[in-house]
């Protein structure tokens, strides 16, 4: 029985190379059973966390710089990166610094595509007794706004996150370390083997790729929409998961995994190995450093660059490395993020590599997409868009998944529990997810009003929401309140940027702030998109749509006792 | 310049998809076919603005988004003319 109806079809025989086995149309049926287990079973144990990650990864791919241009005033007009400037001010600060803190020296650069304000870090040997200076300046003046000098980790806990570092990390490592690392990293996995065993289970995907019935019942709204989506993004879905499970569990297992196979467990050796060298042999010499003449030339690259490292600062042999996004155009390494290689005594540039290009063959660069791929940073504003709606879509398919499966067990044959039970986990789907749409929608409100407590204000609205959606007796009302209340907040996000800011959307004929007044006025018209969804989401099931469950002999039993 | 490649790319990505879904071809080659053209020349001019690999992830996703969203709007379309 298929999508269309009753399919007549002849039993198909299909050998099995290499040996003699025949499978026929009642193994294929098993096989195809097995598979639709694993798959619904995977897919119900994993939902809701594979919503968070998929949602927040979907929101993260505008991290830099929409969001992180949307939370910092200072980054609200335009930056004039003044090359020279930041190079006598790295001078100076390197002068004025013990000697033994010039080991190493970052300067994180300014603006949206950045780190915001610019950072000055010098930094002594690395190693347990490692010590940091930090230097931090207004993007605009350069004027030194704040310092201070410690470990790099007290350093880096002491900085105040913005809502993008918020997101960003929340999608990489749900804020739990390694932990977290390692849970993406399997989510991954899980993702990856719910596409594959859904593709075994729909065999008749061609036809599948234009059927969408949303009018007859919720059951073919959520099944349709789940095949759908699933289908069209079935390229997509894969390779966030493939890359999505590589990049969670890469530096965790796979690098020490590596080690133990190649280098008897030796890290260090194999990164020596595979990894572009850094540190010169220094001939402490004394040279000038054209610190300036780098920045220029690394700009004129046409690539958006985010940190220059600097090894041997004052020697003839100083080596300076600056890191670049992966950009758009032709460049040697079109789908990866680069470092350009420079002699820092005479300013001049030696080479570009990529983090695997040392590994070369195949593997090198299919190692170097994983990260721009997966992010969907390596082709502008037009593969963010486009990689901010397929992440929604991965989200979207998660959320149908368990809503097919609660739906099925409920109402169908296929529950053995009362359906009281099924409806109680339907309630946590629902507080999980839309609140965690939610929560993000208020991220906006934590990051104008209260930055300080930004952590804290979204993991409260979180767990209020799933509160609210278990308190709540009816499911599909609490989920239209909570999706409502999420576009109510990013329709108000102009009126919140016109009380919080003196530029905002409704004085953006100034012309010094388009990006704030574009990033406001596509909140507000997702927020009424959303509203406008809404209010279509039926308020309770329609009655019609209840079927009942098939009465054993033993429940008639019962009953009749 | 760049704008109009990648307006010129979505246009035709737009094309082959509406192509593909016209209920007249019922066959489902002509329909993949339609696609194929279409897709073609989107990464043609995908092309022009970005290098090989970029556009052909580029044009995967394009094909994605315009195929799903025309799949799930058609219906609430149709709907309305009726």
């Amino acid at each position: 029985m298929g999508t269309f109806g009753v399919v007549k079809r002849k039993p198909r025989r299909r050998y099995l190379l290499g040996t003699d086995a025949i499978i026929g149309p009642d193994m294929q049926r098993d096989t195809t059973k097995k598979f639709y287990l694993i798959h619904s079973w995977l897919g119900i144990v994993t939902a809701i966390v594979l919503f968070i990650i998929a949602f927040s990864g979907a929101v993260s791919v505008f991290g830099t710089p929409e969001l992180k241009r949307w939370a910092s005033p200072a980054l609200h007009s335009e930056i004039a990166v003044d090359e020279a400037a930041i190079a006598a001010l790295t001078e100076h600060y390197a002068q004025q610094v013990p000697e033994n803190y010039r080991k190493e020296i970052q300067v994180l650069m300014p603006g949206a595509f950045g780190s915001g304000n610019l950072h000055l870090l010098f930094e002594t040997e690395h190693g347990k007794d490692e010590r940091m200076m930090w230097f931090s300046f207004d993007p605009h003046s350069l004027a030194l706004q704040n310092q201070a000098e410690g470990t790099p980790h007290n350093i880096f806990d002491a900085q105040p996150m913005d809502m993008e570092e918020f997101i960003t990390h929340f999608h990489a490592d749900l804020h739990m370390g390694k932990l977290g690392l390692i849970i993406t990293g399997c989510l991954g996995l899980t993702l990856f083997g719910s596409v594959t065993t859904g593709l075994v289970i729909h065999r008749k995907i061609l036809k599948e790729l234009f059927i969408f019935r949303p009018f007859r019942s919720l059951r073919l709204l959520l099944t349709d929409s789940h095949k759908a989506v699933g289908v069209w993004g079935l390229l997509f879905h894969s390779m966030i998961g493939f890359t999505g499970a590589f990049l969670g569990l890469a530096s965790i297992l796979l690098l020490p995994a590596a080690a133990l196979v190649t280098f008897q467990g030796d890290q260090e050796k194999l990164i020596e190995t595979y990894f572009p060298s850094r540190e010169p042999t220094l001939s402490h010499q004394p040279a000038t450093m054209k610190l300036e003449k780098v920045l220029k030339h690394a700009r004129a690259s046409g690539a958006q660059s985010r940190r220059l490292t600097i090894y041997g600062w004052g020697d003839e042999n100083a080596m300076a490395f600056v890191s670049v996004f992966a950009h758009e155009g032709t460049a040697p390494h079109p789908l990866a993020g680069e470092t350009f290689a420079y002699q820092l005594a005479d300013g001049e540039f030696i080479e570009r590599t990529t983090t695997y290009s040392k590994v070369g063959g195949v593997s090198g660069p299919i190692l170097d997409t994983m990260f721009p791929l997966h992010f969907g940073n390596f082709g502008g504003l037009l593969v963010r868009v486009i990689w901010g709606i397929l992440g929604l879509t991965t989200a979207l398919l998660a959320a149908t998944g368990a809503m097919i499966w609660i739906e099925k067990r409920a109402y169908g044959p296929e529950g053995k529990l009362p359906k009281s039970q099924y409806l109680w986990l339907s309630k946590w789907v629902i507080g999980s997810c839309s609140g965690m749409v939610l929560a993000t929608a208020s991220l906006f409100y934590w990051q104008r009003l209260w930055p300080d407590v930004l952590a804290y204000g979204f993991f409260s609205v979180w767990l209020i929401s799933i509160g609210f959606a278990l308190v709540l007796r009816n499911n599909y009302q609490s989920n239209r309140i909570l999706l409502g209340s999420t576009a109510v907040l990013l329709m108000l996000t102009p009126i919140l940027d016109a009380l919080c800011l003196d530029l905002h959307l409704f004085n953006s004929f100034k012309g010094t702030h388009t990006a704030l007044a574009i990033t406001d006025a596509v909140l507000a018209s997702l927020g009424l998109a959303l509203l406008g969804t809404v209010v279509q989401l039926p308020t309770t099931r329609p009655v019609a749509q209840h079927k009942r469950k098939p009465v054993t002999p033993g429940v008639i039993m019962e009953a009749n006792s | 310049m760049t704008a109009l490649w990648l307006l010129l790319a979505i246009g035709l990505c737009a094309i082959g998809m509406i192509l593909s879904s016209l209920e007249r071809l019922s066959s489902v080659v002509t329909r993949i076919v339609s696609l194929s053209i279409c897709s073609l020349l989107a990464f043609w001019a995908l092309d022009q603005h970005y290098g090989a690999s970029q556009a052909l992830f580029t044009l995967l996703g394009i094909l994605s988004v315009a195929g799903t969203l025309l799949v799930m709007l058609r219906p609430f379309i149709t709907a309305k003319k009726k």
